[in-house]
Order: C-alpha cells, then sequence, then structure tokens
C-alpha cells in the first residue's frame, strides 16, 4: 500500500468517526431506537466512489470497531458491524449494477444499515417483535439516505485528492 | 458521448426516484398493516436476554422494579401497569428509549431497553377472570 493511500485512509478514518460523534450528541430518537443521520456514510460513499471498496470496507470497519471500543460496548459493536457490513454489499451491488446515482445508493445504504442492526438485534434479543421498528427505520434511512446522497455527489465530485 | 452521459443520469434519477417510492410505499403499508393489524392484550411478557422472566395481567395496576442484570444492583427498570397500560417509568439505562416509548396495550407492542436487554412485551394471554363482557 502506497504512503499516500496510507495517509488517506488515516484521514478518512479519522473524519467518519468525528462524524460518528458529532452524530451521537445529538440524538433523534423519537418512539423507536436507532434513527440516524448516517453522516459517516458520507465518508464511506467518498472512499467507494473515488478510491475502491477495499478502502471503503477499512474505513467502515475501523471506523465501527475505534467507535465500539471508545464509547460503546460489544453489543453495538455487533449492531454496528452487522449494520456496516450489509449497508456497504448493497451499495456496492447498486453502485456496480450502474443503474442508480449517488442518492439512490445511499438511501439502500441507509435502509439496510438498519436492516442489519434489527437482524442482529432480532437474533441476540430472541425476540421477533423488534421488527416492528423496521417501517419507522425503512422510511427514516429512506429520507436520511437522500440527503446524504445529495451531500455526498457534492463532496464525490468537488474534492481534490 | 455528452447526450449519452445525460440520457444515462435521466435514467439514473428516475432509478433512484422509483427505488426511494418503493421502500416508502413497502414501509407504509407494513406500517400501517401494523398498526391496525393490533388486538389489545391483556397481559404483558417480559423477557430478559430471550428468557421470559415474568408475566403480568394488564387489568390490575402495579408498579415492580425490574433487575436485567446479572448482579440485582447491576440495571434497574420499573415496569409500571397502569388503566390497562404498561410502560416503563424508571430506568438507569444511558439512552432512556425504553423510558420515552411510552404506554403499551396492543398485542405485540413492545419496549426494547437494548442496553439491558430488556423486552417487554404485549400478549394474549390466559383468559383473565373477569373477562371483557363483565367489565
Amino acid at each position: 500500500m502506497k504512503a499516500k493511500n496510507v495517509a488517506a485512509l488515516g484521514v478518512l478514518t479519522a473524519f467518519a468517526m468525528i462524524l460518528s460523534y458529532l452524530e451521537s450528541l445529538v440524538p433523534l430518537s423519537f418512539a423507536v431506537p436507532g434513527i440516524k443521520m448516517g453522516l459517516p456514510n458520507i465518508v464511506i460513499m467518498f472512499a467507494l466512489y473515488r478510491m475502491s471498496l477495499k478502502e471503503a470496507c477499512t474505513v467502515s470497519i475501523l471506523r465501527v470497531v475505534l467507535i465500539s471500543v471508545l464509547f460503546g460496548n460489544t453489543l453495538s459493536l455487533a449492531y454496528s458491524v452487522a449494520g456496516t457490513l450489509l449497508s456497504l454489499t448493497v451499495m456496492t451491488i447498486l453502485k456496480k449494477s450502474d443503474k442508480f446515482s449517488v442518492t439512490g445508493v445511499s438511501v439502500a445504504g441507509g435502509v439496510f444499515h438498519n436492516a442489519g442492526q434489527i437482524a442482529v438485534a432480532v437474533i441476540l434479543l430472541g425476540t421477533k417483535e423488534i421488527a416492528y421498528y423496521l417501517p419507522v427505520l425503512c422510511i427514516s434511512g429512506t429520507i436520511a439516505g437522500i440527503c446524504i446522497g445529495a451531500v455526498s455527489g457534492i463532496i464525490i465530485n468537488r474534492v481534490k485528492y | 458521448m455528452l447526450y449519452n452521459v445525460r440520457m444515462k443520469n435521466k435514467e439514473k434519477l428516475r432509478n433512484d426516484i422509483l427505488l426511494i417510492i418503493l421502500l416508502l410505499i413497502a414501509a407504509g403499508t407494513a406500517g400501517l398493516f401494523m398498526l391496525f393489524a393490533g388486538n389489545p392484550g391483556n397481559t404483558v411478557s417480559v423477557t430478559v436476554d430471550g428468557e421470559e422472566i415474568m408475566t403480568l395481567p394488564l387489568d390490575e395496576d402495579t408498579s415492580i422494579e425490574i433487575h436485567p442484570g446479572k448482579e440485582k444492583d447491576d440495571f434497574t427498570n420499573t415496569l409500571t401497569i397502569k388503566d390497562g397500560k404498561a410502560y416503563i417509568s424508571y430506568a438507569d439505562c444511558p439512552d432512556q428509549i425504553c423510558v420515552n416509548r411510552g404506554g403499551i396495550s396492543y398485542e405485540d407492542e413492545t419496549i426494547v431497553c437494548l442496553p439491558h436487554r430488556l423486552v417487554v412485551t404485549v400478549t394474549q394471554g390466559e383468559k383473565s377472570e373477569t373477562d371483557g363482557v363483565s367489565k
């Protein structure tokens, strides 16, 4: 790996962590836990579009692990890893299909992030009733995805790297 | 070439909008279905880590302290039943989502306290002695 790449990955990971932290300062949970803007996804989208899947994967996993170690616990690590990996997988597939713009990819990422977390919660807590949160999280994920997609689109096109 | 890119972008935008509409419709239908499919329940079941630890009737006002942690003093959630609704009136979890969830009374409605791995669900248990008619 080139030195420039290593440096870029470090900056991106740090940036994703800062966005995670910022997001945790403004809790959006109303009746349902887990409603989030998904700000770190801007960084992941940037890595996915301007670098490659390898970089996007590295940044997301590093972010999730570091944030959980710093602020969370093993339980939150399990949720986040599942959400991130599922979301990244779906985003990669949609991007490769070349049928959706940045916004569409980001929307799918947002929704599947929530879906992954709920799947893990259902398995870990052994109660399928948590799936009742899915409709609300699906709507919030879609709206968040549209906003994040719009921002990511601008950043992907304009930031010099 | 430029024309092709524009066509492609237009097509992508259309796909984006389709995806968004599809997701919203799916979530809306599922949500509405869950909202209206609910029957009033008569018991609440309390589950910790997937294991049911107690069931309580919804028609008796009560307030009970639950300690979902391994040690008795690890965690506390106070479950209150009042006017046929169950809610968590106190919890020492960091996010307080279970407290803010409010009351539940319909079948399969849930309160989840993720940090304490506690789930409270409304169920349709055995008929109590005073059934719906005599009330």
